[in-house]
């Protein structure tokens, strides 16, 4: 029988805007006679089949894909499904499964990121193992291998905050039918009742355990009371920490029972990624044990994707950002024209190489940075409690314009009076209105670059919206006293009406989202918020090309 | 609350047929504690106290006066070590004319504080129980009558307490567990002249330590650490095991790198202690255990036979084996571990043999410490195995054939005899095979 197909909404958009042909390979996760396609990667090469294991356990090649400007022939594959995509002003995207060597269509359910994760759950996998070995390429290889042999059969799991285990042998701490789902919901209600941003993703935290002890029936002939085997040889060794960090994807309907297979199979992709990286790096610093750094594992969930993508990278290693640094502060009027720096290599760098090779891959626009360090997903919990609050704007009451509505691209910090133990009530409403901006800058992985302006607020609707589809950088605007972030706007082009999303830094309360959402710190305004008599700036923060 | 203690009736017949002797007897109450009542599962008499060895003379003894204290306490000292975890010795009998408990005798109070101290030494033993009030029975041998009190070492204080001897046995659970080293711990250039015996010492250190957040599968499920061990079967209706067939206890210890400092680093090391083999363990819990209690039992088990056995093996080492600061590798066999069973009970206690060693070698120790005869060898299970230490040898040399230097195997063999005047002697059969020492001089 033939599956259902769904493909994501994100890879069905990267793939019609497209212009060149080309030829790439599909990504998905199989589930009760369902299909889903979430993720793509072009090109057929080493590389290309390399990349899987980039993306989260259980998502796995499940296709290809052609662009072509004609409609005819196909290419010869054994992959089971095809999907065709004829450019065109609205190309033509087309799926065939392919049963016996003959391409049968199939029809496609798109499928949306919300819909998706309602129906799949991530979990997250934490370990730290030991790498103890001769400090050489080949005993480093070897005792990666050999760390993957310890896990067979000798490892537990514990979902964290519960007490459910998964032993090699079953479940523990919950029923013994139960699925993935079910935890979710026992570890959901635990958590902060009101912190439900429609972007942040069910991710179940489990821990990792080895197992020390050995059946009590299982060979006894191999086994002997315990002996010290005593060797005074001087010797040289690496002594390094991995810290594991792998996601798989998991229907929440999946039997419990079957994770405990998935997980070890995520860290095994986790060791292979760790592996590269770790050989990579030795090899650049040439056996230089001064240089030799560890490997750190980074998730990022870029939006044009709709999964997260994983990377290993050398602690040591530049990101090389930018070949020079632009910071212009460009005020209305007056022009301060404040620094200019240039990094002191301007060369690209292998890092920088990798991420646009990656951009370019992953059909990713390469006008932002997406795999910075900065860019990092956060989990929940990886924030700290005290700490300003990100993008409080998510969850706000939408917008009634009817409008089209640009917001700020990525996360930024809610700076506000009275943060950091410094009363600035009455008059830091600017310097935190600049300090949210400077956050975003660097959280999004670039510099500072702060130039244009605008007067007459109200009546810079198409202009707003230029920005914010263009830049995707917050605006920040003062006027008289008050000084304001704005964060989106929604802009109607038949009635020319328009609407704010804006933040205010004069909030003075700790860091609670329900309250700032609540009592309007953050959300949609009218024009009438801006006083009509006061004279506004604006700073419309320019963003560099760049990934 | 007054302290309780049961006993089974074999155990009464036991002090009676002391007392037919006119000689005073003390010796070690062996048992659990738990925090409604005390399980005492045997009484072993102290051996003769004789200082004069040669002569083998058995002076009698007339009075509590004539045993010293620290002899005592060194019985107390290898009979912990071949007490399963969870069990302790618990106190003392005597067998007197006259009443010792009224007035307490101050002789009793002095044995048991060198009890305790002495217990003290090694805490890897783990010889003094949580509540280190101890309880002491003297059991009149004009009368035949018993009384009982307990006495605390760290307070002085005395307090009464009670005994019943009952006829139906103690219904205990057994826990098994195969404890797997597997691990090698590199030495730091710095420390490389310590002995073996710091080094081990620091290497329980860490064990103990990860032992700390291990977390305790019961026949493959973890249970809540207030559930009682008496409940397990029940809820497994499916299982269609033996009831009292031993509950298999596995061990997970969490993926974390505690130990180490650095994130990454390239360190010289002065050379390395490879530990391999495992340890058997098996515990008995009275039906009342709770799982909390069962998991420390099993922790202090593994950790008492393997600090057991070094102990042993350190006494048995000659001088220069000790750690000379010369570049020896060799390879160290502690005593294994056997299980031997109680008469009149089904809880077994260990024995360590040392290589060579069979089971008549057990007999005799057993007898000596713990006054029980064991006849038949088939009551003497030797669980875990020797190492085949030519293979152990050939694996090494392999390892290092490339250093391009000959090595020897040197066996020495030797008689040890315990020391401290103590009556017991062990045959002690040591094999260690020295690979050559200066290989890269």
């Amino acid at each position: 029988m033939k599956p259902t197909l769904k493909i994501s909404e994100t890879v069905i958009n990267r793939l019609t805007s497209v212009r060149e042909p080309c030829l790439g390979n599909l990504f998905g996760v199989f589930y009760n006679k369902t299909q889903y396609i979430i993720g793509l990667c072009l090109h057929f090469d080493d590389e290309n089949s390399q990349i899987v294991q980039h993306f989260p356990t259980e998502v796995e090649l499940c296709g290809i894909f052609e662009l072509k400007d004609t409609i005819e022939n196909v290419i010869i594959t054994d992959n089971p499904l095809y999907l065709k995509v004829t450019i065109g002003a609205i190309s033509d995207v087309q799926a065939s499964f392919i049963v016996n060597n003959k391409l049968e269509a199939a029809t496609i359910d798109i499928l949306t990121e919300e819909y998706l994760y309602s129906q799949f759950l991530h979990i997250r996998l934490k370990a730290q193992l030991p790498l103890i070995c001769n400090p050489a390429e080949d005993n480093i290889k070897d005792a990666l291998q050999e760390l993957r042999q310890h896990f067979e059969g000798k490892v537990a799991f514990q979902c964290q905050k519960e007490h459910v285990f998964l032993l090699e042998n079953g479940i523990n701490g919950i029923s013994s039918d139960s699925t993935v789902g079910d935890l979710c919901k026992q570890q959901l209600m635990g958590n902060d009742a009101f912190n439900k941003n429609n972007t942040t993703l069910d991710v179940l935290q489990v821990d990792m355990f080895k197992k020390v002890s050995q059946e009590v029936i299982t060979e006894p002939k191999k086994n002997h009371a315990p002996i010290l085997c005593v060797d005074k040889k001087k010797y040289e060794s690496l002594v390094m920490v991995l810290n594991l960090d792998a996601l798989s994807l998991i229907h929440r309907n999946l039997p419990l029972k079957n994770v405990y297979e998935i997980l070890v199979s995520s860290l095994y992709r986790n060791i292979v990624i760790i592996k590269r990286t770790i050989l990579k790096h030795f090899q650049q610093s040439g056996g230089d044990h001064s240089k030799i750094s560890y490997p750190e594992i980074f998730h990022f969930y870029p939006q044009e994707c709709g999964h997260f993508v994983t990377r290993v990278y050398s602690k040591n290693e530049s990101e090389c950002s930018l070949g020079t640094k632009n910071m212009i502060l460009n005020w209305n009027k007056v022009r301060h024209f404040v620094t200019r720096v240039y990094s002191k290599n301007e060369s690209e760098c292998s890092l920088e190489r990798d991420r646009k090779n990656l951009h370019s891959r992953l059909l990713l626009s390469p006008t932002h940075p997406i795999f910075r360090r900065v860019n990092k997903y956060l989990f929940k919990g990886e924030h700290h409690n005290n700490s300003p609050l990100i993008n409080p704007h998510e969850g706000v009451k939408p917008t009634t314009n009817g409008g089209d509505i640009g917001i700020a691209r990525g996360i930024y910090k809610y700076y506000h009076y009275n943060q950091d133990k410094m009363e600035d009530n009455g008059w830091g409403c600017a310097y935190r209105s600049l300090q949210t901006l400077a956050s975003w800058f660097h959280l999004q992985g670039n510099g500072l670059d702060l130039p244009n302006s605008g007067e007459e607020v109200a009546a810079k609707g198409p202009e707003l919206l230029n920005h914010f589809q263009m830049h995707g950088s917050p605006i920040m605007i003062g006027g008289g006293v008050l000084a304001h972030t704005i964060l989106g706007v929604d802009y109607n082009r038949q009635t020319g009406s328009i609407k704010f999303l804006i933040l205010d830094p004069h909030y003075v309360g700790n860091e609670n989202l329900q309250v700032i959402q609540n009592k309007g710190w953050v959300g949609w305004k009218g024009p009438e918020f801006w006083d009509k008599t006061a004279y506004y700036n604006m700073c419309l923060p320019q963003v560099p090309r760049c990934v | 609350m007054v302290r309780s203690a049961v006993a089974e009736e074999s155990l009464l017949n036991y002090l009676v047929n002391l007392a037919k002797s006119d000689v005073c007897s003390v010796g070690l109450i062996l048992g659990q504690p738990s925090p409604t009542r005390d399980y005492v599962i045997h009484f072993a008499k102290t051996p003769p106290c004789d200082e004069d060895k040669q002569s083998l003379k058995v002076k009698p003894v007339r009075s509590i006066n004539d045993y010293l204290d620290v002899w005592v306490a060194d019985h107390a000292k290898h009979a912990t070590r071949m007490l399963p975890g969870g069990m302790y010795v618990l106190g003392i009998f005597v067998v007197s004319q006259d009443d010792l408990l009224a007035p307490f005798s101050p002789k009793i109070k002095s044995i048991l504080n060198k009890i305790h101290k002495q217990l003290s030494i090694n805490n890897f033993l783990h010889g003094n129980p949580d509540n280190s009030e101890r309880i002491v029975v003297n059991l009149s041998s004009k009368t035949l009558t018993y009384a009982i009190k307990c006495y605390d070492p760290t307070t002085s204080i005395v307090r009464p307490a009670e005994l019943k001897f009952q006829p139906k046995p103690t219904k205990w659970k057994q826990l098994e567990c195969r404890y797997e080293l597997n691990q090698v711990f590199p030495l730091p250039e710095n420390d490389i002249d310590f002995s073996l015996k710091q080094h081990m010492t620091d290497i329980m250190e860490m064990l103990k330590v990860n032992l700390k957040s291990a977390i305790f599968a019961l026949d493959g499920e973890i249970r809540e650490p207030d559930e009682h061990i008496e409940g397990l079967d029940k809820k497994k209706k499916l299982q269609t095991k033996l009831n009292d067939a031993p509950i298999s206890v596995s061990v997970y210890l969490p993926c974390d790198c505690k130990e180490i400092s650095q994130p990454v680093n390239v360190l010289n090391y002065g050379g390395h202690i490879k530990l391999t083999g495992q340890v058997a363990c098996k515990i008995w819990l009275n039906p009342k255990a709770t799982v909390r209690a069962a998991t420390k039992a099993l922790t202090e088990d593994l950790v008492r036979s393997l600090a057991a056995r070094l102990d042993m093996h350190w006494d048995s080492l000659i001088e220069e084996e000790h750690g000379s600061p010369e570049d020896t590798n060799s390879i160290h066999e502690p005593p294994r571990r056997v299980l031997v069973q109680l008469p009149n009970s089904e809880v077994t206690l260990s024995d360590y043999l040392f290589p060579g060693e069979g089971p008549q070698e057990a007999q005799i120790s057993l007898q000596e410490l713990l006054d029980i005869r064991v006849a038949e060898k088939d009551t003497i299970k030797d669980i875990e195995g020797q190492a085949d230490l030519v293979d152990m040898y050939n694996e090494t040399l392999e390892s290092e054939s490339h250093e391009g230097a000959g090595k020897q195997p040197e066996t020495s063999k030797m008689m040890y005899i315990l020391g401290l005047g103590v009556a017991f002697t062990v045959l002690v059969v040591s094999i260690i095979i020295h690979l050559l020492r200066t290989y890269y001089v």
